[in-house]
């Protein structure tokens, strides 16, 4: 293909791509039809409808959306942002992504995803428990340890965790957005994806840079989390929970799935656990994922080193610090929600200030956080 | 026929001498009051007519002027009709001879109904204070207002009414002389803090603020003992001074809320509704009257629901909260009033209230907290010293739970730390929440052995650079309590929990 030809290919698929109202599977249906995006694109409806089997009233949508949006501009406002707009047919098109059976025809990337990274998606509940909240962060610092890089959502909740997990541990992180790329959600994770891409990840959307974050993007976004990665952890969900289709997605891609057990009286345990009961492996920790990786995968790892307390749990780092401050962590580790002062002070028969020093202690040596109030242990 | 008497005016909480003076002319009949009287004033006519009448006189038929000297300075209040309608029976010669010459110098306050009797009036504490700087005088006050009118400390007569007022004058009856309550013991308090249970570390909080006179803000969900807290708080701050005492009378004096007219003995406490208007909160209205911050004088204002507030109410506490007193400026006037009021704010971690809550859901998004938390944020929470979080108390814990400690024993080691803060700063009224940058420095050195303490705190803890001042000022409070004159590092550290507000984490649900 002449490279004047591959241009049009390339526009061609940027306007394809941005026509909301059409599944990614018909578009690939009717470029293979016709034979390219661009010979695609300037079909009238009529003709959609005879040789597409299209009802008339989705191909007069279909033609008048597609009149209506401007390629250049959109090429020139991801290249403001400093986005690159990626075609199935472009070397840096992310490989597992392109092996999918519908991947999508423009993909946007802010960053930059090295073409030797092995991605593992860790996805979950918006709302975890302090379990949750613990385990997604210890999985994802373990993973990067590993030389993994942490593929999710920037969603709130475990995906926002996850990824902070995996910056803080100096690994690499994508996040794969439901809107585009002018338009993080949500708005308090913008400082996150910064952090993301300033740290040699990348952030990832198949939607035009404006888009908004409309509830139906969120499902399509989660066919490329899995799509991007090799195996899918699912951290915490209930029945409803869209990291359920996030695992159907893998499933269907032919990618392994992963479920964290969690408590059998916790809401937010029946997802995992229901994976758990259908077949899926257990990831309990960095090493059952590695496990379940192909060999490909395995032998493109660089692990880093491995990270403070895997393995050993935090009782190891306990052993420097004062009895005071071992008692108050005792206590602030065995309540389920963590304590906060009336509780710790009520649990220890303290006074205040014997108290506020052990806590003291073990803040500044990260064992513990405050968080709305209450002491629980650093996640 | 002319006559002259005195009486007082008040402007905020001072009061002035107004020289009353009453002009009968032939020609025809009219009453005119002069010297800017306001409405209350003017309307006194048919009172002092009726008045004057059921005392069994003559209201004369003549061209009457009544003069209110100094005439360029406002006056509002019903007290003038009494001086007035004395004024008018004298120029009328109805007093007799002698009347004239006891008329003169003293001062008369009082409003008169229909029927002639005396009712009582307010501001009568501050304007008599005034007018005993200046110098005193004998004054006649209505008989409600007696027990007030004692505590000036001048010599003061009761009357029931314009008829008694007028026989004394004649020489006929003797007025009762004002005697002062005799002062009742501590009266009891919104409760005693021996009835919280539990919530050792609330307590401690409340205990810090009071000695530091550190503001403090609760957060909590609804039922974690916010306003049981708060409500108990007065009861944990020393007695008033007769000083003060004197100060909050003044300032309910002024405001009609004197209860029958005697000395206010107890920490004031006020807990105005959120739905309040900015001049009800900080004082207003045409003539200016004492708004909650100023009745809160010298005692707690407690503002429940903080963030529901006007966001202009809110704003407006900046001025008292700074300089303990609240200057209303009208066009023609400028009034001051004290309001050196401890605050006590409380407000829920979020909208739905469960923020961080046990067992409960919150159902607010992370957008919604921060946006309702940013309403407090700013100015005013840089003035508010303390932050309390507040857990729910499980039910079948608390039945068990022994009495706490009674307030009277907190209250004594509040003011054993006052004390000590009246020595450091030679001055009743500063306390460790209001020292400035450089009395930090030097009442707040950092003891040897903690010296990395502060820059932990930023690092690891995640408070931010403006905290650690306000840390420091706690810490001495805390050391103030225990009688030590250097901070200690548990002294810091215990200060640290104090500000929990500051730290980065903090949005973070668990």
């Amino acid at each position: 293909m002449s490279s004047a030809k591959t241009e049009a290919e390339r526009l061609a698929r940027v306007r394809l791509n941005a026509v909301a109202c059409m599944r990614t599977d018909w578009l690939l249906r009717l470029i293979e039809m016709y034979g390219g995006a661009a010979e695609a694109a300037e079909k009238g409806a009529s003709e959609l409808v005879a040789d597409g089997g299209l009802s008339p009233e989705t191909a007069e949508n279909f033609v008048s959306a597609l009149s209506a949006f401007d390629p250049y501009a959109e090429l020139e406002s991801a290249r403001r942002a400093g986005v690159r707009v990626l075609t199935a047919d472009d070397e840096d098109f992310p490989e597992l992504l392109r092996r999918i059976y519908d991947p999508p025809l423009a993909l946007y990337v802010k960053g930059g995803p090295a073409a030797e990274a092995v991605p593992v998606g860790v996805v979950g509940t918006r709302k975890p428990t302090a379990y949750g909240a613990r385990s997604s962060a210890r999985l994802a610092r373990e993973l990067s340890a590993a030389g993994v890089t942490v593929v999710s959502g920037l969603a709130r909740g475990v995906d926002t965790l996850s990824h902070e997990a995996a910056v803080k541990s100096g690994g690499t992180t994508w996040a794969v957005l439901g809107s585009g790329l002018n338009f993080i959600y949500p708005r308090e994770n913008r400082k996150l994806s910064e952090n993301i891409t300033g740290s040699g990840g990348a952030v990832f959307s198949e939607f035009p840079m404006n888009s908004g974050p409309r509830p139906a993007n969120f499902p399509r976004r989660n066919r490329i989390i899995s799509g991007l990665s090799y195996a899918v952890v699912v951290v915490e969900g209930d029945f409803r929970s869209g990291s359920l289709i996030t695992a159907r997605a893998a499933l269907e891609q032919g990618r392994e799935v992963l479920a964290m057990p969690g408590p059998a009286d916790s809401e937010m345990s029946r997802g995992p656990n229901m994976l758990i009961k259908n077949g899926a492996a257990v990831a309990e920790g960095a090493a059952d994922v590695l496990a379940a990786l192909p060999a490909e995968a395995i032998s493109a790892l660089k692990p880093s080193g491995l990270p403070r307390g895997t393995g050993k749990g935090p009782a190891a780092g306990l052993r420097g610090l004062s009895p005071d401050a071992r008692a108050a962590y005792g206590a602030v580790s065995g309540a389920e929600s963590g304590l906060d002062m009336d509780a710790l002070v009520r649990v220890l028969g303290w006074p205040v200030q014997r108290a506020a020093a052990a806590v003291f202690e073990l803040e500044s040596e990260a064992f513990l956080t405050q968080r709305a109030g209450r002491y629980v242990p650093t996640v | 026929m002319l006559s002259k008497l005195r009486t007082l005016g008040l402007k905020g909480l001072d009061g002035f001498d107004v020289a009353v003076e009453v002009d009968l002319a032939a020609g025809l009949p009219s009453y005119s009051v002069v010297g800017l009287p306001d409405a209350s004033i003017k309307e006194s006519k048919d009172r002092i007519v009726a008045a004057i009448r059921n005392s069994g006189f003559d209201f004369p038929v003549k061209r009457i002027t009544v003069n209110l000297a100094p005439a360029e300075i406002k006056k509002a209040g019903t007290h003038f009709d009494l001086p007035m309608a004395l004024g008018v029976l004298a120029s009328s010669g109805k007093l007799g001879k002698k009347a004239a010459r006891v008329l003169e110098g003293k001062v008369f306050i009082g409003e008169l109904a229909l029927d002639g009797s005396l009712r009582p009036v307010v501001g009568v504490l501050p304007m008599l204070l005034s007018l005993r700087e200046r110098g005193g005088a004998s004054v006649v006050v209505p008989a409600g207002n007696a027990a007030e009118a004692a505590l000036s400390g001048l010599d003061c007569l009761s009357a029931g009414s314009l008829k008694e007022v007028a026989g004394w004058l004649a020489g006929e009856v003797r007025l009762t002389p004002c005697v002062r309550a005799v002062r009742a013991g501590r009266p009891a308090a919104l409760g005693d803090l021996s009835e919280v249970k539990d919530q050792a570390f609330a307590k401690r909080a409340l205990e810090i603020a009071a000695a530091g006179s550190h503001n403090l803000i609760m957060i909590g969900p609804p039922g974690t003992g916010k306003s049981m807290l708060a409500r108990r708080f007065a009861s944990i701050l020393p007695p008033l001074s007769d000083e003060e005492a004197l100060e909050v009378t003044k300032i309910y004096s002024v405001s009609g809320l004197i209860s029958p007219s005697s000395l206010i003995t107890e920490r004031p406490f006020r807990e105005p509704h959120h739905t309040i208007s900015d001049a009800a909160l900080i004082g207003g209205g045409p003539h200016p009257k004492p708004g909650e911050v100023s009745l809160a004088h010298n005692g707690v204002l407690f503002l429940d629901e903080f963030t529901e507030f006007s966001r202009g109410a809110i704003e407006s506490l900046r001025e008292p909260l700074e300089s303990w007193k609240v200057t209303v400026s009208r066009v023609k006037e400028t009034v001051s009033y004290p309001a050196r009021c401890l605050l006590v704010a409380a407000m829920n971690p979020c909208p739905c209230g469960y923020f961080g809550h046990e067992t409960r859901e919150c159902s607010c998004t992370p957008l919604q907290v921060h946006k309702y938390r940013s309403k407090v944020s700013g100015p005013i929470l840089d003035r508010i010293d303390l932050h309390l979080q507040l857990s729910p108390i499980k039910f079948a814990e608390w039945e068990a739970l022994p009495r706490g400690e009674p307030s009277a024993a907190v209250s004594e080691r509040v003011a054993a730390a006052m004390s000590a803060q009246k020595a450091r700063f030679r001055s009743g009224t500063r306390a460790n929440a209001f020292m400035g940058v450089s009395e930090v420095r030097e009442y707040c050195r950092i003891p040897e052995g903690a010296a990395g303490i502060l820059e932990t705190a930023m690092n690891k803890l995640g408070f931010s650079a403006r905290s650690l001042d306000k840390i420091l000022k706690i810490s001495r409070t805390i050391a103030d309590l225990e009688g030590s004159r250097d901070l200690k590092r548990t002294h810091i550290v215990e200060a640290m929990q104090y500000r929990t507000l500051d730290k980065a984490t903090e949005l973070v649900a668990g």
